[in-house]
């Protein structure tokens, strides 16, 4: 029984009184201590926690066993813990369970902070604070990880290298290959246009010479002929040189290259040549294949006009946007006035030389003979 | 009395035969250059040559006005041939003699020296013409060896004035690279085909010019 100034009465067994004198001493001198009992790691057991900071990761399941001595009723103390470092750092309900679980903590630094109430006892809560570290395998250490890194790095640069090192070889070796086929083309190109040169310059000074010595009109006759046609294999073979040196290689090449054949052509055969070009050609890479073709068509389409059309007039158009165009059209006697069935055949090979270049061919009949060869650029 | 000698002096250096040297090795081909040449009283021939070799060593002792020069020689060029007795010949003109106007070669005689080109397929008649025209000035050029040209003098910047072409050269130049006939540039630009000539025959020269001035440089360690 407690009267007014809190003064305690009690009555023992045998009838005495007793005055207990409350003393707030009493209780808060008493502070009960909150203390780790043992760490069960795995199978291992550590009794002292001040020994022990450091777990393997293959003993990450721990339980901390706790205890707050407090010489009263033990079973109503309650603990409270917070794990900072793990995925959870809240406050845990308070539980009157002592033994803390943790299961499969990942590698890493921790600090349990641990509270302890006594609800009952009226003792101040106690805390306690315990740090740990759950040491990482080998293969999680940072070490590891950024060698692991500039290892697959490495590879992987060393992979790529060797894959363009690869693609480069053999761009290489077939660039040689192309450059050997280019060389030897060239090298045959020269041998024919110097050797098969001097040959035809040889005959057609012979000829000329059989020409200025001999009474006969036949074999003057004869040996004029020996003349053109030994300066017009000359021609041809310059234009095979011409079509398989790559300088040549563009647009521009082929259209002044053609024109100058055309003006000269035609001045020598007294043919009234007018060429429309047009102002800007534009800069484009066009193979030896193409400009052969091309300037082959212009050179027979003259040379039939010469031999059939009795043209006293040609007109030669070049046009360019996506596709060149040649346009010939003579003022001649047209098809119609041709009976000779080899015209239809050079015609039949201009053709062909025009597809095969991807290009078109035709004719028609307009003032003369149209003829209109494009190809694609 | 003065002026009379010198009037005939003057006539009889005009008259006088346009002498010349041959080099080429087809031996047809020489004879029938020789036997045109001693024929025509506008020429005197002084010697023929198989080889770039010999002629070497005699052209300098000849002093020919004009010679005519095969490039692909047995051993030494023509090209080479021209460079080596060039400027002891300060006078003489060489003129290549070439199957094909396209080639490398004729551009490369042309900047070690030669004046002109006359191509083989040329009739005989047409040849001594082509001569007396080269005599008086007048050079061929194909386009090809327009573009040639223009490459050249434009990769060149830093040419000094004695190898800068004119305005009026560089017209004719660009009219020849599209392709157009003397014939053609001259009434393009109101002048005459000998003009025309007249200006190619300069181009060449400063084209040499050049080429030996860039010769020396690199020589000398100039850039």
């Amino acid at each position: 029984m407690t009267d007014k100034s809190n003064t305690s009465w009690a009555l023992s067994e045998s009838g005495n009184l007793l005055k207990v004198y409350p003393t707030a001493k009493n209780y808060s001198t008493f502070i009960p201590s909150l203390y780790i009992t043992q760490i069960k790691s795995g199978a291992t057991l550590f009794t002292d926690a001040d020994s022990i900071h450091d777990f393997s990761y293959r003993q990450n399941n721990l339980i901390i066993s706790v205890a707050a001595p407090s010489f009263y009723d033990e079973r109503q103390i309650k603990y409270s813990y917070q794990l900072t470092g793990s995925s959870n750092d809240q406050w845990s309900e308070p539980s009157a369970d002592a033994d803390l679980n943790f299961v499969n903590l990942a590698p890493g630094k921790y600090t349990l902070k641990i509270k302890a109430v006594f609800p009952v006892a009226g003792y101040p809560s106690q805390l306690l604070n315990y740090a740990f570290v759950i040491t990482p395998p080998w293969w999680q250490t940072w070490w590891f990880r950024s060698l692991l890194g500039i290892f697959i790095l490495a590879l992987i640069i060393f992979v790529v290298r060797n894959y363009y090192q690869g693609k480069l070889r053999a761009q290489r070796s077939s660039l040689e290959k192309q450059q050997a086929v280019e060389k030897e083309r060239m090298r045959i190109a020269s041998d024919m246009h110097d050797d098969l040169g001097a040959g035809l310059s040889t005959l057609r000074f012979l000829s000329e010479k059989v020409k200025r010595n001999s009474f006969s009109e036949i074999t003057r006759h004869d040996a004029d002929k020996i003349v053109v046609n030994s300066n017009e294999l000359v021609q041809k073979m310059n234009e095979i040189i011409w079509a398989l040196n790559e300088k040549n290689d563009t647009l521009e090449h082929l259209v002044f290259y053609t024109r100058s054949y055309a003006m000269e052509y035609c001045e020598e055969n007294h043919l009234d040549c007018d060429i429309q070009l047009p102002d800007n050609i534009p800069h484009l890479f066009l193979s030896g294949e193409v400009r052969r073709n091309v300037f082959l068509t212009v050179k027979e389409s003259l040379h039939n006009i010469v031999k059939h059309a009795e043209a006293k007039k040609v007109e030669i158009r070049f046009m360019i946007d996506k596709k060149l165009s040649v346009i010939i059209h003579d003022n001649g006697k047209g098809f119609s006035g041709t009976k000779n069935s080899d015209g239809g055949n050079g015609l039949r090979n201009l053709q062909k030389r025009i597809e095969s270049v991807g290009g078109h061919f035709s004719t028609s009949d307009g003032n003369g003979v149209i003829i209109e060869a494009t190809v694609p650029l | 009395m003065f002026y009379r000698l010198l009037i005939a002096v003057t006539l009889f250096l005009y008259m006088a035969p346009i002498k010349v040297c041959i080099v080429e090795d087809l031996k047809e081909i020489r004879e029938g250059l020789i036997s045109l040449l001693t024929l025509d009283e506008r020429f005197e021939l002084l010697a023929a040559f198989p080889d770039a070799e010999k002629a070497a060593e005699e052209l300098v002792a000849w002093q020919p006005d004009i010679v005519i020069m095969d490039i692909n020689l047995p051993g030494m060029n023509g090209i080479d041939c021209i460079k080596k007795v060039k400027n002891e010949c300060p006078a003489t003109q060489f003129i290549m003699f070439t199957i094909y106007e396209d080639d490398e070669k004729v551009f490369e005689a042309l900047s070690a020296g030669a004046s002109g080109y006359i191509l083989k397929k040329t009739s005989l008649t047409k040849i001594t013409e082509s001569l007396l025209e080269l005599r008086q000035g007048g050079s061929p050029m194909s386009t090809s060896i327009a573009r040639k040209v223009i490459d050249r003098f434009h990769s060149k910047s830093a040419s000094d004035k004695m190898t800068q072409l004119t305005l009026r050269e560089n017209e004719v130049l660009q009219l020849l690279a599209k392709g157009l006939l003397y014939k053609e540039i001259a009434a393009r630009l109101s002048i005459t085909t000998g003009t025309v000539r007249q200006h190619i025959h300069n181009i060449y020269h400063k084209l040499h010019v050049q080429n030996r001035t860039e010769a020396i440089n690199k020589m000398t360690g100039k850039v």
